[in-house]
């Protein structure tokens, strides 16, 4: 069982400036708070806020990435060497904007993986308060780092076999916000050289797949009504955020029966949560018409996206629904069943 | 001889692998469709005989070549797309990566200019989550090797690979001059074939 190894870096912006700020840094090998707070960041299982990155391939399409590199040469022997060459890295993509961090990087073996993770915590101020025998004491502190837990950018890299594998990993933007989408280019394309694991087409169009597949599998018109106006209301709301099929059936307060039809057309239901940027093109590409079938044989089609604003419906007393439009004619078919 | 591995590949190849490549073609269809020209889409697991033929390969000092065969040989899934002109290459290699997501990308072809032999492209991609079974993940490879190529450098490369990968003894200079000879032909017929279809396209648009 290989041990947890920790080593710190103090990181100073050193973007575009020669010579670049030294950097100083240290194993943290004492047993204490500060070990069991860097522990629970090693352990902690990613998020649904966390989403999956792929390391992007050198520029002459050969399977390697500077970032991975560094990273497994500290998985394969952690020490400060090859601690600050992390560090170095981060520091000449690091400008002023982003200011000086506290970097931990991490990597021992968990359960059956070897599990390397990188976090860095941005410097902040605070107050320190003592109480001693002449009374109260403050001091202002410049360079306050861990605040808080909620800010602070991460990637975490576990695999059985790092040198083949260690392609792909988790990335956090805990300064970034809740969305994904909003994870600053420093960190992902700067840094870490990667991408999204799963492209935004390939995610949107399982997403409009199983919304397609489940009205037309679910017989209950109820359902089929529901998910049809999500799919009307999508565009707009989503396009360009990130999000998984669970968080699509939540924004839009789908049933639990909808939800469940939706999450039942997937090749396997854990793919709901996976996360993806939406793609306007690819949804409009996979669900374009939204078509509603009346009783007396009429049929009222528009794209998927225009529907509530092309018909107007309104609900009758009799349990009838009418549908208006204006507009001028462009062409009529005959159109076998 | 065995390695560590090779038995668990087995199990893997009729369990995982087998029914994997076969889920991939659907997929791979799925993303191509309304790509015109293509010719075939073909996906294989690699089969133990093969895959213990390439653990048991050697490498340098006589050591064995993979330390660790069942997470080092990426191609256990390998996928291929043929295309009928050098133009869909592109094409196809535009509309894979928008739904795929390369770790390696490299067009194959001779050293030299004045050489002629293998020409492709070859890519790995990262497995899609979607194709691998809830809870058998890590049994799944990361990744799978893909090739496009035209139908002229396919024929090529699977008369090559017959006759000079599998032949029991080393190629006679002439027969090496006769495979460059016809690798130049299979290169000259996909650059005709492509400006005639040019050629017929443009004019017809």
């Amino acid at each position: 069982m290989r041990s947890f190894r920790v080593h710190t870096f103090l990181v100073h912006p050193g973007k575009n400036q020669d010579p670049a700020p030294a950097i100083s840094g240290k194993e943290v090998n004492n047993a204490g708070k500060l070990t069991d707070l860097l522990l629970r960041i090693y352990q902690a299982q990613p998020e649904p806020r966390d989403f999956e990155i792929t390391f992007r391939h050198a520029a002459d399409g050969t399977k390697q990435n500077d970032c991975r590199d560094l990273l497994l040469a500290y998985q394969a022997k952690p020490s400060l060497e090859a601690g600050l060459a992390i560090a170095t890295r981060l520091q000449s993509v690091t400008d002023r904007r982003s200011g000086m961090g506290l970097l931990f990087v991490m990597t021992g073996q968990h359960g059956t993986k070897f599990r390397t993770v990188i976090s860095r915590f941005p410097a902040n101020e605070g107050i320190l308060a003592e109480v001693d025998a002449s009374g109260l004491d403050v001091e202002f502190l410049e360079q306050v780092f861990i605040k808080q837990m909620s800010a602070y950018k991460s990637i975490l890299v576990e695999d059985q076999h790092p040198p083949s594998l260690y392609w792909s990993g988790f990335a956090t933007d805990r300064q970034a916000g809740a969305a994904p989408e909003n994870i600053s280019s420093y960190w992902i394309d700067d840094f870490l050289n990667a991408d999204f694991a799963e492209t935004p087409k390939a995610g949107t169009r399982r997403l409009a797949d199983a919304l397609r597949k489940a009205v037309k599998a679910n017989p209950d018109l109820l359902i089929k009504e529901e998910i049809a106006a999500a799919v009307s209301l999508a565009e707009p709301i989503f396009k360009g955020k990130s999000l998984s099929i669970e968080e699509f059936c939540k924004h839009f307060g789908l049933s639990k029966q909808s939800t469940d039809s939706i999450i039942n057309q997937l090749p396997k239901s854990s793919l709901a949560k996976k996360k993806f940027k939406f793609d306007v093109d690819e949804f409009k590409k996979t669900v374009p018409y939204r078509s509603v079938e009346m009783k007396n044989g009429a049929i009222l089609t528009a794209p998927a996206g225009e529907f509530e604003s092309v018909f107007d419906m309104t609900q009758e007393k009799n349990g009838n629904v009418r549908y208006s439009t204006v507009s001028k004619i462009s062409d009529q078919r005959i159109t076998k069943r | 001889m065995t390695l560590k591995g090779t038995e668990v590949y087995e199990t893997l190849y009729c369990e995982i692998l087998t029914p994997l490549a076969l889920a991939l073609k659907s997929h791979l269809a799925e993303i191509l469709s309304g790509v015109e020209r293509i010719d075939s889409i073909s996906t294989r697991a690699k089969s133990p005989k093969s895959f213990q033929g390439k653990a048991l390969k050697s490498g340098e000092g006589g050591k064995f070549k993979y330390s660790n065969p069942l997470y080092e040989i990426q191609d256990q899934i390998g996928a291929r797309v043929v295309v009928f002109y050098l133009s869909d290459i592109e094409v196809i290699r535009n509309r894979l990566k928008e739904y795929l997501v390369p770790i390696e990308s490299l067009e194959k072809s001779p050293e030299r200019d004045s050489e002629f032999g293998y020409v492709g492209e070859h890519f790995l991609f990262s497995m899609p989550d979607e194709l691998k079974p809830d809870g058998r993940e890590d049994d799944c490879p990361h990744f799978f090797e893909l090739q496009i190529k035209t139908l002229f450098q396919h024929a090529w490369s699977e008369a090559s690979h017959d006759i000079a990968y599998k032949a029991p003894r080393p190629l006679t200079r002439l027969e090496n001059r006769q495979m460059a000879f016809s690798a130049a032909q299979s290169w000259g017929a996909d650059q005709i074939f492509e400006k005639l279809y040019r050629s017929i396209a443009d004019n017809d648009g």
